[in-house]
């Protein structure tokens, strides 16, 4: 009886509490002068929802009425008070002060640049109702988390952007834009293309991988390793959180101005070292002269789960084996060994007369100094492209590896 | 007149033994006991082996066939007694008493020392037990079937040299420094001529001197502890087998020599410190103020036969240490080898797994 009324209690607690933090996670606007209807705000409540259960984002819009002091200070204060994530965004319109202020929380402040939060405020500003602007502003911070339309280099390359080297598309999105098979040089047939975008998210689930390829018609104005290593980053091609992967670049041309770059990315370096690239290059290469394009886009896709295929752990296993297979050798002979215990003495050392050691004679003189210098082996910091060893930086900060030439 | 004496219990004439658990000579048949010291010993004599006309005597006797042995006949029974020429003290097969040979530790071969047997053949019985026990990889068989073929305690003859090592060593060391900057990794060596001399001295060092028993097995053994020795009286022998030399001072001295070198050499390497590398150029050593001295040391030896091998046993009469190659179960130890070597790589492979994961 007695373990009933408690769980009851207990019940009645759950639900209790989960009635408070669902009234108070509904609260995504807030409304001073009441310029928004109850259908408004719960349709725009809703929108905010969907954004807040997908990617964990608390995206807020507060329109008030003459706040005294900073806008900003008032959004910080507020979102702190409602908010129940740690990121998100909070736009305040103040009304009566023509003064508007965007409060960015915890991830918010990497992911939103200040160029994104104009291409928010602008899509709330440039609508005539409160609504229709609420309901921009959630479309645009929308399209951002996932990635999609403010981050194509295909569409704005970033070796056009401006001096400061920062754009307002240049970010790397978490899911991946396009498919595994780009070809915009237009060099496969739609069945092809279909069958090797088939192919390549197969061996995704499979190795936790992701192969792609990308033609191009003009490497528009950028080497073709810096042109593959953003594509990589900024259209999110890469499998699982680090974006584990290989991409192979091609550009096709006249002889001696056909370009041809492997980039690889998190476990892609590992799995596909320069080394390993060059292979699969040199396999493609007699193909790729020859217009055999899907020939050689299947050679990299055989080579590529080829070299996952072991995933270093066959190798693994096999040292495993042998280092165990040494170490028991040794221990059991050790143990075995003990079984034999007659033995020449090879000293007198039990004998030695207790103290009698003198030694008269000691000198140690120095003869000479001999200084040995070898280069170190130079580390990561290799740049530029072709075969170089070890891995490099792209220019979204992240590291890459690969090969890469021109024939 | 025969080379053979016992040692006559004065109360009632039988013969007595040394007893290993009150150090003195006891009578097996009226259980007096006498003190070494106290008994009356008659190794005065000059009685030398008789030559007794072998070859004439038996003309099947081949050139050289008797060369390594004697005949002697038993004060008890008058059973006549062949032993090896260099036996000292042995056991009358028809009586079953014990003799000593006395002209074989008279005058110059007489011993200096003796240490007495301190452990019984009980004792030994139990340590080769406890030896197979302790050993993994005895084949099932062995432990099983075993049982021992020849149980006897001897007085091996042992030359003990002492002994001042000089020695003068030239070593060539290094020091070895490593360092790195930003660009380059340095290797910095230092060379020195290190030389040192001096001496140390040993005390003791024991050669076995006996043919019949094997140099490996008898320094297995080894250490005895020589200040628990004492002055030689054949009183000791009684119940034990004693063997004369038949390894000359000369012979052994080179075995001596070589422990000592070694020994000596060690020594002085280790006062070479503060070096990375050292390596002896010159090791000269010279044994000066040496001398030596003739002791029985007491040695349990058992022997057991299996699958058609002789498996010999030896056990320190005085300390106890027990020695003596056991066969392995050669299945037993691939198997085993087989079973760790799959554990430990499925171990290695389950972390290097775990790692990567990580």
């Amino acid at each position: 009886m007695k373990k009933r009324i408690i769980a009851l209690l207990f019940a009645l607690v759950i639900c209790f509490s989960a009635v408070i933090s669902a009234s108070a996670a509904s609260t995504h606007i807030f409304d001073d002068g009441s310029h928004l209807s109850y259908e408004e705000i719960a349709e725009l409540d809703s929108m905010a929802n969907r954004i807040e259960n997908l990617y964990g984002y608390c995206v807020m819009f507060c329109i008030a009425e003459n706040v005294d002091g900073s806008t900003y200070d008032y959004s910080e204060e507020l979102y702190n008070l409602e908010a129940d994530s740690e990121n998100g965004i909070l736009i305040t319109d103040n009304i009566g002060g023509e003064k508007y202020s965007i409060y960015l929380s915890g991830d918010a402040e990497t992911v939103i640049t200040e160029q994104i939060e104009d291409i928010i405020w602008n899509a709330y500003d440039s609508n005539e109702t409160y609504y229709g602007g609420i309901a921009s502003y959630y479309a645009a911070v929308e399209t951002v988390l996932e990635g999609g339309a403010y981050a194509s280099p295909v569409t704005t390359p970033v070796g056009e952007s401006d001096g400061s080297g920062e754009s307002a598309t240049e970010f790397v999105p978490v899911e991946r834009t396009l498919p595994l098979v780009v070809d915009n040089a237009d060099l496969l047939t739609t069945e092809e293309e279909n069958a090797l975008c088939a192919r390549f998210e197969t061996l995704a689930q499979e190795y936790q991988m992701e192969l792609a390829v990308l033609t191009v018609p003009d490497l528009e104005g950028k080497t073709a390793e810096e042109y593959a290593d953003d594509f990589y980053d900024y259209n999110g091609y890469g499998y699982g959180e680090n974006d584990d992967g290989m991409l192979v670049l091609y550009k096709p041309g006249e002889e001696g101005n056909r370009y041809i770059h492997i980039t690889t990315h998190g476990k892609g370096l590992k799995a596909f070292s320069n080394s390993v690239c060059d292979n699969i290059i040199d396999s493609m290469i007699d193909d790729l002269k020859n217009e055999n394009y899907a020939s050689a886009f299947n050679t990299y896709a055989d080579l590529g789960e080829k070299y996952l295929k072991p995933n270093v752990s066959f190798i693994w296993l096999l040292m495993c084996i042998v280092i165990g297979m040494l170490a028991g050798f040794i221990i059991i002979k050790s143990i075995a060994g003990k079984n034999k215990s007659v033995r020449k003495q090879t000293n007198a050392t039990v004998y030695t007369r207790p103290g009698s050691m003198v030694v008269t004679g000691s000198y140690d003189t120095f003869i000479g100094k001999r200084l040995y210098q070898t280069p170190k082996p130079k580390s990561d910091d290799s740049s530029s492209g072709g075969s170089s060893g070890g891995s490099h930086t792209s220019s979204s900060g992240r590291s890459h590896g690969g090969s890469g030439r021109s024939f | 007149m025969s080379a053979v004496t016992e040692q006559k219990c004065p109360c009632c004439g039988g013969a007595v033994a040394f007893d290993t658990g009150s150090q003195k000579l006891k009578c097996p048949y009226c259980d007096t006991e006498f003190d070494i010291n106290d008994f009356p010993q008659d190794n005065g004599s000059e009685e030398m082996q008789d030559d007794i006309n072998w070859s004439s005597q038996n003309s099947e006797w081949s050139e050289g066939e008797t060369d390594g042995m004697s005949v002697y006949s038993c004060k008890s029974c008058g059973g006549e007694i062949i032993a090896d020429s260099t036996t000292g003290a042995t056991t009358c097969p028809y009586c079953g008493n014990q003799v000593v040979v006395k002209g074989k530790f008279s005058g110059a071969l007489r011993p200096d020392l003796v240490i007495p047997f301190k452990l019984d053949k009980k004792a030994a019985k139990e340590a080769l037990k406890k030896h197979i026990a302790t050993k993994k990889f005895v084949p099932k068989a062995f432990k099983d079937n075993n049982h021992i073929d020849e149980i006897k305690g001897v007085y091996v003859p042992h030359w003990l040299f002492t002994c001042n090592a000089a020695a003068n060593v030239n070593y060539s060391a290094e020091k070895v420094r490593k360092w790195s900057d930003s660009d380059y990794d340095y290797t910095e060596v230092e060379s020195y001529n290190v030389f040192r001399s001096g001496s140390i001295g040993f005390d003791n060092v024991p050669v076995d001197g006996s043919e019949k028993m094997p140099d490996d097995l008898m320094e297995s053994i080894e250490p005895f502890d020589v200040s628990q020795a004492v002055d030689f009286n054949t009183a000791y022998l009684a119940g034990y087998l004693a063997d004369k030399y038949d390894v000359s001072v000369e012979q052994s001295i080179g075995r001596a020599n070589e422990r000592i070198r070694n020994s000596a050499g060690s020594a002085f390497a280790e006062t070479v410190q503060g070096y990375t590398n050292v390596t002896p150029k010159s090791t000269y050593i010279n044994i000066a103020d040496g001398f030596y001295k003739y002791a029985l040391y007491p040695v349990w030896i058992l022997k057991t036969k299996w699958n058609g091998n002789e498996y010999t046993f030896a056990m320190n009469g005085q300390t106890g240490k027990f020695v003596g190659d056991i066969p392995t179960d050669k299945k037993a130890v691939r198997n085993a080898t087989l079973l760790l070597g799959a554990g430990i790589s499925a171990l290695l492979y389950g972390i290097s797994w775990l790692i990567e994961l990580l």
